[in-house]
C-alpha cells in the first residue's frame, strides 16, 4: 500500500510539472494563434483585415499573460474538467480529443500487443538458438526497422501499394466504407487499412524489444543455476519457463511506460502521412497554430496515458519481483 | 546553388502498368466471395441481406434518369418527408448554363483538406449565397440570390430585391427579417463584431442605413459614394454579409432573443453566449461546422470539417438553381472531403485518381510531371490553371525599416535597380521554373487591362557590369568583398522567407541562385527560412530587411491586392512599407512613424481614395492607372518570373467543368465554374 501511495503522489507530481512546463513551451513561440491564423490565410490568399484581427485576439482572450491563461486553464480542468475551447477547431477542446482519443489509444494498444507478442517469441528464439539462420535473419529486420525512419516506412508502404493495389492506404477506412454502419464488411475494411499503421509505429519497438529480451536472455543462459538446472534433468522447456525467463521478463515489463509513449510520438508523424484520426496530426497542428489549450490538453493526456502505463509496470515489476517490491525497506 | 529536389514526388513516377483498372483494395466484392468458399451457402444468405455480417456497403450509389429533381429527393417527397420539388423552389429560379452538356443526378464529389484550418477550400468550391455573382470570365456581375440591384446615380444607394421563395435549406423562406437580423443584430452588434466590416461603411468608416421596404426589397444607404458595392457583393463572405445568418435558427443563441442565451452556453461548454453564437454561427467556419445551420448552399453539411476522418455534404433539396431544362442543380449528390494532413499522401490519391476533382496544396510545378504521366491510369485530365500573379516570387525591402542605415539604402531607387540587373531570370526560368514563364517585374500581367510593357520589364536584364556600375556611380564603395553605403553602412541583410507556403520550396532554390549574383555585385544576402507563422510575426512587427512573396494583384485582383503597388491594401499592405500602410488603413499607427511618407505614396493615396468613391468605371481604371504609373516611375519592389500558374485535376468521368480557368484568392478557383452544374458520368 506505501509502494502505492507512494507512486501515486510522485505521478501527480509529475503531471503538474509537466503541464507547467508544457503550457509555457507552447506560450515561447513570438506570436499567437491569430498570427498563425493571419499566415496561414495569406498562404492561401485571403487577408484579414486589422478590425478582424484585433476581433479575432479579443475574442479567444490572448491578450492576458500567460500564467493568467495557464491558471484559468490549469484551475478549469482541476475544478471542473474542462479543458478550454479549441480556437482552431471551435469547439470544446473535450470533444475534439474524445472523437480521436478512441482511435488513438485503440492503434496503439493494438500495435502494443502485437509488438510484444512478436518480440517476446522472436527474442527467446533468437536468445535460444543464437547465431542460427534465424537469429540473423531476425537480428537484421530489427535492426533495419530501428534504423528506419517510421514515416519513411510509411511512404514506401503508400508507394507500393499505389503500384501494387492501386489504392492509397490513408486514413482507417475507404471511402465507400466510412459512412456505412457497421458490419462484417466495415471490420474487414478497417483491418485492412490497420496492419499498415501497426507495423509502421511498431516496427522499431520490435525491434527493440527483441534486442532487450534476447539480451537479456542470453545473460541469464549462461548463469550457474541454468547449468545445475539441467544437470539435474530438468527439461529444457520448463527450465526455460521456470527459471531465466522470469528473470528476462523485468526489463520488458518495465518497459510498458516508455514504449506506450513511443507508440504515442510515432502516431504523430506516422499519423499525418497515413491521415489517421487520431490525435497525432490534430498535436501537430494545433503545436503549428499555437492553439493553446487544445495543444495542451493533448499533451496533458498522453502524459497521463504514459504516467499511468509507468504506474503499471511499476506494479507488475513489484508483483514480479519482491526485489522491488521491497527494495525501500532495508 | 542549391539541388533541393522538392518532397519525395519523384517516388511516385513509376506505377506499375498492371495496376490499372484494379479495384480499390480491400475489394469489397472479393471479400464477399472470400466468405462465401469460406462459410458455405449458409453464410450467403445472410451476408446477401443488410445484418451485422453484410459485406456490402450501405452509403452511396450514383446515377439515374434525369427529371425535375434528384432520385435521392423525389424518394423523400413520395415518403411524404419533403414537399414537392415547385415548392421548394424559388417562384424565378436561377437559371445557370451548363459548360457543356445537360447533366445526370448522382454521384459523389470526392475531394480533400489538410484539416479543419483548411476551410478557405470549402468557400472556394461549395459556397454560394451572395447577392450577385460573377460571371466565369469575370467580366460581367448577375443577380444571384438578389432577382434585382439598383444602384443611384452617384452610387450612394442601393436598391436591392431578394429573390422571391428561395429558401434556407430547412424549408423556411429568406427574406428582409434575415436581413435585418444579419445587419442590426450582428454587424452592428459590438460583442459580436469589433468593427463593421469595410464594404458595409462609407469610406470614412460610417456604417450604411438599413432600410426595410417589404418582405423582399431592402435599400442599403451609405454617407458616400461607394461604387465597389456591387463587386463586393459578387464575392464570396463579403457579399454574403445579409444572406448568411439565417434569423429563425440563430435567435435562440443570441443575448437580445433569448435572455438565458449566456447562461445556456455556459452550461453547453462554452465561456460567453458570444462564443457559441461564434461557434454555431459566425465567423469563417460556421457553414462547414455546424449541420444544423440552415444555409443557402448547394450542399449542406451532414458531417462537420473538423470530423476526424471526412466531412460530408449533402445536396440541398431547397437549393435554388437550375438548369436550362428546369432541372434543381446540384446534380452531384454530396460532396465528400477526406481529412489528409499531408500533401504527399494526398497526391498519392490524386494520381491514383481518387479525386473527381482538386487543385489545392499538391499543384505546383514540383508535381505536375508525376501529374500529367499518371494520367491514364488514374483515369484524370491535368487541366491548366492560368496565373494571375504578376510574379511568382516577388521581393520587397523593408523601407520602413528601424536602422535609419538600412532604411537609407533600401529607399535608394538606384540600390533597387541595380540589384535588379544583377538577378539572371532566364536562368532561374531555365532551372527552377521548367522553362516555362517569362521575366517580369511586380505589375499587371499581359491579360490585365492594366498591363504596361515597359513596367513588366523594366530593369529585367541581366547585367552584372550595369549593376556594379550603378552602385559604383551610387556611391556604394566596394571595400573587401561587400560594399558600404556612403552613410558607412554595408550592404548586408537578411531575406525572410517563409519555407513552407506553397512556392515556399521554389522561393528558397531562386534566393539561393540570387545570393550568388549578388554577391558579385558587392552585396550580402542571408536567407533566413522559416515557419510562415513566424514570418508572419516578423512581418506584422515590420522587423525584417526584405521579404519575398507571391506577387498578387497580377490580374482579376489588380485592385483589391494593390499591395505591390503602392503602401496600402488588405492584412497589413506592402511589404515594402508596412508602417506606411498601416498609416493609411488605420489614419494612425501603434508606434512613431519611423520614416514619413514621401510624396509619391501620398498621391498614390489620394489617387486610391477618388479611386474608392469615383461612380464611372472609365474614370475608375484611369485613377487606378495612375497609381501604376507611380508604381513604375517608383519602382518599389523588384519581380522575378512570371510563371504559368498552377493546375487541377479533373476526372474523366467529371463533366462540365469547362476547362482552363484562373487560379486566383479573389476569382475563388473553381467557384465561378459552378460545380452545382458539374456531374459524373462513366460514358466516356
Amino acid at each position: 500500500m506505501q509502494f502505492l501511495g507512494r507512486r501515486v503522489f510522485y505521478m501527480a507530481a509529475t503531471l503538474l510539472a509537466i503541464s507547467l512546463v508544457v503550457f509555457v513551451i507552447i506560450s515561447l513561440p513570438p506570436g499567437d494563434f491569430v498570427t498563425a491564423l493571419e499566415a496561414r490565410y495569406a498562404v492561401q490568399g485571403t487577408r484579414l483585415t486589422p478590425d478582424e484581427v484585433a476581433q479575432l485576439r479579443a475574442r479567444y482572450g490572448l491578450d492576458g499573460n500567460v500564467f493568467q491563461q495557464y491558471w484559468h486553464w490549469f484551475s478549469q480542468i482541476v475544478l471542473h474538467g474542462d479543458l478550454g475551447m479549441s480556437f482552431e477547431h471551435q469547439k470544446p477542446v473535450k470533444e475534439v480529443i474524445g472523437a480521436r482519443l478512441g482511435a488513438t489509444l485503440g492503434i496503439s494498444l493494438i500495435t502494443l500487443v502485437v509488438t510484444w507478442v512478436l518480440a517476446f517469441a522472436i527474442g527467446i528464439y533468437s536468445a535460444v538458438k543464437q547465431r542460427s539462420i534465424g537469429d540473423y535473419a531476425a537480428t537484421t529486420v530489427g535492426f533495419l526497422g530501428l534504423a528506419t525512419p517510421n514515416f519513411l516506412i510509411a511512404l514506401i508502404f503508400i508507394y507500393f501499394s499505389v503500384s501494387w493495389f492501386g489504392s492509397v492506404p490513408s486514413g482507417l477506412c475507404s471511402p465507400e466504407w466510412c459512412d456505412a454502419s457497421w458490419n462484417l464488411g466495415k471490420l474487414l475494411d478497417l483491418l485492412g487499412h490497420l496492419w499498415i499503421p501497426m507495423i509502421v509505429i511498431g516496427t522499431a519497438g520490435v525491434a527493440g524489444l527483441i534486442r532487450v529480451i534476447r539480451n537479456n536472455l542470453l545473460d541469464e543462459l549462461r548463469r550457474p543455476y541454468v547449468t545445475a538446472a539441467r544437470a539435474r534433468g530438468v527439461p529444457e522447456g520448463r527450465l526455460l519457463r521456470r527459471y531465466p525467463l522470469r528473470v528476462a521478463l523485468n526489463p520488458f515489463v518495465s518497459t510498458i511506460g516508455w514504449v506506450l509513449p513511443v507508440l504515442l510520438v510515432g502516431d504523430i508523424v506516422t499519423g499525418q502521412i497515413l491521415g489517421l484520426p487520431t490525435l497525432g496530426p490534430i498535436l501537430l497542428g494545433a503545436l503549428k497554430s499555437q492553439d493553446m489549450y487544445l495543444a495542451g490538453s493533448i499533451i496533458m493526456v498522453l502524459s497521463l496515458v504514459t504516467v499511468i502505463g509507468t504506474l503499471i509496470s511499476d506494479f507488475l515489476l513489484g508483483w514480479l519481483d519482491p526485489r522491488i517490491r521491497l527494495g525501500n525497506q532495508r | 546553388m542549391s539541388t533541393r529536389n522538392p518532397q519525395s514526388s519523384m517516388l511516385f513516377n513509376r506505377r506499375n502498368q498492371k495496376s490499372s483498372g484494379s479495384a480499390p483494395w480491400p475489394d469489397p466484392t472479393v471479400t464477399r466471395r472470400g466468405l462465401v468458399v469460406a462459410g458455405g451457402t449458409a453464410l450467403t444468405a445472410s451476408a446477401a441481406g443488410c445484418g451485422w455480417f453484410s459485406t456490402d456497403s450501405d452509403s452511396g450509389g450514383g446515377g439515374g434518369e434525369k427529371g425535375s429533381e434528384a432520385p435521392m429527393l423525389a424518394e423523400r417527397v413520395e415518403a411524404g418527408d419533403l414537399p414537392p420539388v415547385e415548392e421548394r423552389l424559388p417562384k424565378e429560379p436561377q437559371v445557370v448554363t451548363v459548360a457543356e452538356s445537360m447533366g445526370v443526378y448522382g454521384g459523389t464529389w470526392n475531394s480533400t483538406v489538410t484539416g479543419a484550418a483548411d476551410g478557405p477550400w470549402l468557400w472556394r468550391t461549395i459556397n454560394d449565397g451572395h447577392l450577385l455573382e460573377r460571371s466565369r470570365d469575370w467580366t460581367e456581375i448577375r443577380p444571384n440570390i438578389a432577382s434585382n440591384f439598383e444602384a443611384n446615380e452617384d452610387a450612394t444607394e442601393f436598391t436591392i430585391t431578394l429573390r422571391e421563395g428561395v429558401k434556407w435549406s430547412d424549408g423556411e423562406p429568406l427574406t428582409t427579417a434575415d436581413v435585418e437580423f444579419a445587419y442590426n443584430d450582428v454587424a452592428l452588434n459590438t460583442e459580436l463584431t469589433e468593427a463593421v466590416p469595410s464594404e458595409l461603411t462609407a469610406a470614412d468608416g460610417t456604417p450604411i442605413e438599413l432600410e426595410i421596404v417589404d418582405d423582399y426589397t431592402f435599400i442599403v444607404r451609405f454617407s458616400s459614394p461607394k461604387p465597389l458595392f456591387e463587386e463586393d457583393m459578387a464575392v464570396g463572405v463579403s457579399g454574403q454579409r445579409f444572406t448568411m445568418y439565417p434569423r429563425h435558427y440563430l435567435e435562440q443563441f443570441h443575448i437580445d432573443y433569448n435572455e438565458n442565451a449566456e447562461q445556456e452556453a455556459l452550461d453547453e461548454g462554452y465561456d460567453s453566449w458570444v462564443a457559441r453564437f461564434t461557434a454555431l454561427g459566425h465567423l469563417w467556419s460556421q457553414q462547414w461546422e455546424n449541420p444544423d445551420l440552415p444555409t443557402l448552399l448547394p450542399w449542406v453539411c451532414k458531417q462537420p470539417i473538423s470530423d476526424a476522418e471526412s466531412s460530408l455534404f449533402e445536396r440541398n433539396p431547397y437549393y435554388w438553381k437550375v438548369d436550362e431544362e428546369g432541372s434543381q442543380l446540384p446534380y452531384m449528390d454530396e460532396v465528400r472531403f477526406d481529412i489528409t494532413s499531408d500533401v504527399e499522401t494526398m497526391f498519392a490519391h490524386a494520381i491514383n485518381g481518387d479525386y473527381e476533382f482538386h487543385s489545392r496544396h499538391f499543384n505546383d510545378n514540383a508535381h505536375r510531371a508525376d501529374a500529367v504521366e499518371g494520367e491514364a491510369n488514374g483515369e484524370y485530365k491535368v487541366v491548366e490553371l492560368e496565373s494571375t500573379y504578376s510574379s511568382d516570387m516577388n521581393i520587397g525591402f523593408n523601407l520602413n525599416h528601424r536602422d535609419a542605415g538600412l532604411r537609407e539604402i533600401f529607399s535608394d531607387k538606384q540600390f533597387r535597380i541595380a540589384m535588379s540587373h544583377a538577378i539572371d531570370r532566364q536562368e532561374l526560368i531555365d532551372v527552377l521554373w521548367n522553362r516555362v514563364g517569362e521575366p517580369s517585374q511586380p505589375a499587371p500581367r499581359p491579360e490585365s487591362r492594366f498591363y504596361d510593357e515597359e513596367f513588366a520589364t523594366q530593369y529585367t536584364e541581366f547585367d552584372l557590369d550595369l549593376a556594379n556600375q550603378i552602385l559604383d556611380d551610387a556611391g556604394y564603395e566596394l571595400s573587401g568583398s561587400t560594399r558600404t553605403a556612403p552613410n558607412g553602412t554595408p550592404l548586408e541583410f537578411t531575406m525572410a522567407v517563409a519555407d513552407d507556403a506553397l512556392l515556399g520550396t521554389i522561393w528558397i532554390d531562386a534566393l539561393d541562385m540570387i545570393k550568388g549574383w549578388w554577391a558579385e555585385a558587392g552585396v550580402t544576402m542571408h536567407i533566413n527560412s522559416q515557419p510562415r507563422e513566424n514570418w508572419q510575426n516578423l512581418i506584422n512587427e515590420f522587423d525584417y530587411d526584405a521579404t519575398v512573396w507571391t506577387g498578387d494583384g497580377g490580374h482579376i485582383d489588380e485592385h483589391t491586392s494593390c499591395y505591390w503597388y503602392m503602401a496600402a491594401g488588405a492584412g497589413g499592405g506592402a511589404f515594402f512599407g508596412r508602417q506606411w500602410s498601416e498609416l493609411y488603413t488605420n489614419g494612425s499607427t501603434e508606434e512613431d512613424l519611423v520614416a514619413e511618407p514621401p510624396a509619391p505614396i501620398e498621391e498614390q493615396w489620394d489617387l486610391l481614395n477618388q479611386f474608392k468613391t469615383e461612380a464611372d468605371p472609365a474614370v475608375r481604371d484611369e485613377l487606378f492607372g495612375q497609381i501604376l504609373d507611380i508604381a513604375k516611375e517608383e519602382f518599389y519592389a523588384i519581380g522575378t518570373v512570371r510563371g504559368h500558374g498552377g493546375w487541377c485535376v479533373v476526372a474523366d468521368r467529371l463533366k462540365n467543368v469547362g476547362g482552363p480557368m484562373p487560379e486566383n484568392p479573389t476569382y475563388g478557383t473553381p467557384g465561378p465554374a459552378s460545380p452545382e452544374q458539374w456531374y459524373i458520368t462513366e460514358d466516356k
